[in-house]
């Protein structure tokens, strides 16, 4: 019966945090704390029934709970998105370029646009999942962003990852290969279209969760 | 005492409760319970995503250990916490001594 109140408290509070892959550790968290007020009450001289019918009073309303921690953990998922497409960004950003401009001899035109395309495309995301990041993060506070805000920001940045990505591996994969004169920039564009379908996975389920926590705060 | 009075200033008592050395949740939910006398018997729940948040700011650290036969996190104050802390203390030193000083003074006879 003891152990049921407080089983049946942690299933209520899953439920409602069961949008974030980190929900596990809360649970674990506040089991500790209704056995911890459980076991405190026991010493005390409560029946053990008692006991955690007591401890779940005092921890309140799990739903209540639940919404508490969406907030947070939609932030610290948004915020290891975020530095996770900073620091891909770079290294596939300079794969990419580094075989485009090995082939731009051999087609100046559709390469020298596309490298003006891509570079007006982070022009914005950037300053956007910077911001993101920022505001998920220790500066929070500072920034006094609301975390829908901040959550939305990465996944709309985690959006445009997703569509540059898309872009690069349909249209310049293909460019690069047919013109390439060497197979250094068709190498370089095939590792890169590797990277950037494996974070174009990654982004687009990071824009799925993410949009279901800016849902879920708005 | 509720929830919303102790609003501004949770973050500072969980943090001087935390200075003492590392705890875990329960332990700082009754250490804040019996430093206060009872004032502070809070939703216990609602002072876990408070630990969560300041974890978040860099103001606490959480480690997983291995409890009575279960998981167990506990925090501890990082060097930020620590400034933060002091900022809180002076902040609350200065503020409290100024409204003390007001309702404490005595009435100004009339003229």
């Amino acid at each position: 019966m003891a152990g049921d109140l407080i089983a049946d408290y942690l299933v209520r509070l899953g439920t409602g945090l069961q949008i974030s892959p980190a929900a596990a550790h809360v649970l674990a968290e506040i089991e500790d704390g209704l056995r911890c007020a459980a076991e405190d009450h026991v010493r005390r001289g409560t029946a053990p029934d008692r006991a955690a019918e007591l401890a779940v009073a005092e921890f309140g309303d799990p739903e209540a709970l639940a919404a508490e921690f969406v907030p947070l953990l939609g932030a610290a998922e948004a915020h290891r998105d975020g530095v996770a497409l900073l620091a891909t960004g770079p290294v596939i950003g300079v794969l990419w370029l580094t075989s485009a401009v090995l082939a731009w001899p051999a087609a100046p035109v559709p390469v020298g646009a596309g490298i003006v395309a891509v570079g007006l495309v982070l022009v914005t995301t950037v300053p956007r999942i910077s911001y993101g990041v920022a505001a998920t993060g220790r500066l929070g506070r500072r920034l006094r962003a609301t975390p829908a805000s901040a959550i939305g920001a990465v996944a709309a940045a985690a959006r445009t990852a997703v569509a540059l990505d898309v872009a690069l591996v349909l249209l310049a994969l293909p460019g690069l290969v047919l013109i390439g004169r060497s197979p250094l920039p068709t190498t370089l564009a095939a590792v890169a279209a590797l990277l950037s379908l494996a974070r174009l996975v990654t982004a687009a389920r990071a824009t799925r969760r993410l949009n279901r926590f800016r849902a879920l705060l708005t | 005492m509720r929830a919303e009075a102790l609003k501004g200033h949770l973050d500072a008592m969980l943090l001087a409760v935390v200075s003492a050395g590392p705890r875990h949740g329960y332990a700082i939910i009754e250490e804040l319970r019996t430093g206060s006398r009872g004032t502070f018997d809070l939703p216990k729940g609602t002072v876990y995503p408070a630990l969560h948040r300041l974890e978040q700011a860099g103001l606490l650290t959480g480690t997983w250990s291995t409890g009575p036969g279960r998981r167990r996190r506990t925090y501890q104050l990082t060097a930020a916490g620590r400034r933060r802390l002091g900022t809180e203390r002076a902040t609350w030193q200065q503020f409290s001594t100024a409204v003390s000083a007001v309702l404490e003074a005595k009435p100004w006879p009339a003229t």
